[in-house]
């Protein structure tokens, strides 16, 4: 049987083998491809498509990581962490000792560091001059006409 | 979203949800997917 009506587009064909569209016009369409020359042949070729993708090797989803992780997981907490340092037993007097003594050193080291500094720096000049209101290498035409004291 | 619609097996409205486009996009790129596929394989997909 042809048909007279126009062919339906690609996306009405490709729609019917997803069974997304509504009956009535999934009936029209199956009747108008029934007895198309070119409709026929493409819905036959886009149901082949989808069988081939049917027919792909579905990945195996019974698979379950989770009893693998907590397997590994029970692993690394029942064995002791060989990286942590332990103070040996009797030892523990030596690590009372330098504590103290390190932050004994530290303060010295912040006096000693304190006594190179005098109390009150005078800043240099030239290093002063990066606040003037003049630009480093500024032209000045006058010496009153810069802010500066004559 | 050929994947979505035969690996996952979706409709055309969760696909629709899931990347924010409209069923008609999800319909007419579908269509165009398989159109390209079928073309490049000379129709003999398998």
């Amino acid at each position: 049987m042809i048909t007279e009506e126009p062919c339906p587009k690609i996306e009405a064909l490709s729609a019917l083998t997803d069974g997304e569209l509504r009956e009535a016009e999934r009936i029209a369409i199956e009747a108008h491809a029934a007895g198309c020359p070119l409709c026929a042949p493409a819905l036959a070729r886009l149901r082949r498509l989808r069988s081939d993708f049917a027919a792909l090797p579905q990945p195996a989803r019974e698979f379950d990581v989770a009893a693998d992780v907590d397997r590994r997981i029970g692993e690394m907490t029942a064995r002791p962490s060989p990286k942590r340092p332990r103070i040996a037993r009797g030892r523990w007097w030596q690590a009372a000792l330098l504590a103290p003594a390190g932050a004994v050193a530290v303060g010295v080291g912040v006096w000693l560091g304190a006594l190179l500094v005098p109390a009150s720096v005078a800043m240099p000049s030239a290093q002063m001059a990066a606040f003037s209101a003049l630009p480093p290498g500024a032209l000045c035409p006058a010496p009153g006409s810069c802010g500066r004291a004559p | 979203m050929l994947l979505l619609r035969e690996i996952e097996d979706m409709s055309y409205e969760e696909i629709a949800r899931v990347l924010s486009v409209s069923e008609g996009t999800v319909k007419s790129r579908l269509a165009r997917a398989r159109a390209a596929i079928i073309e490049e394989t000379g129709g003999n997909a398998s």
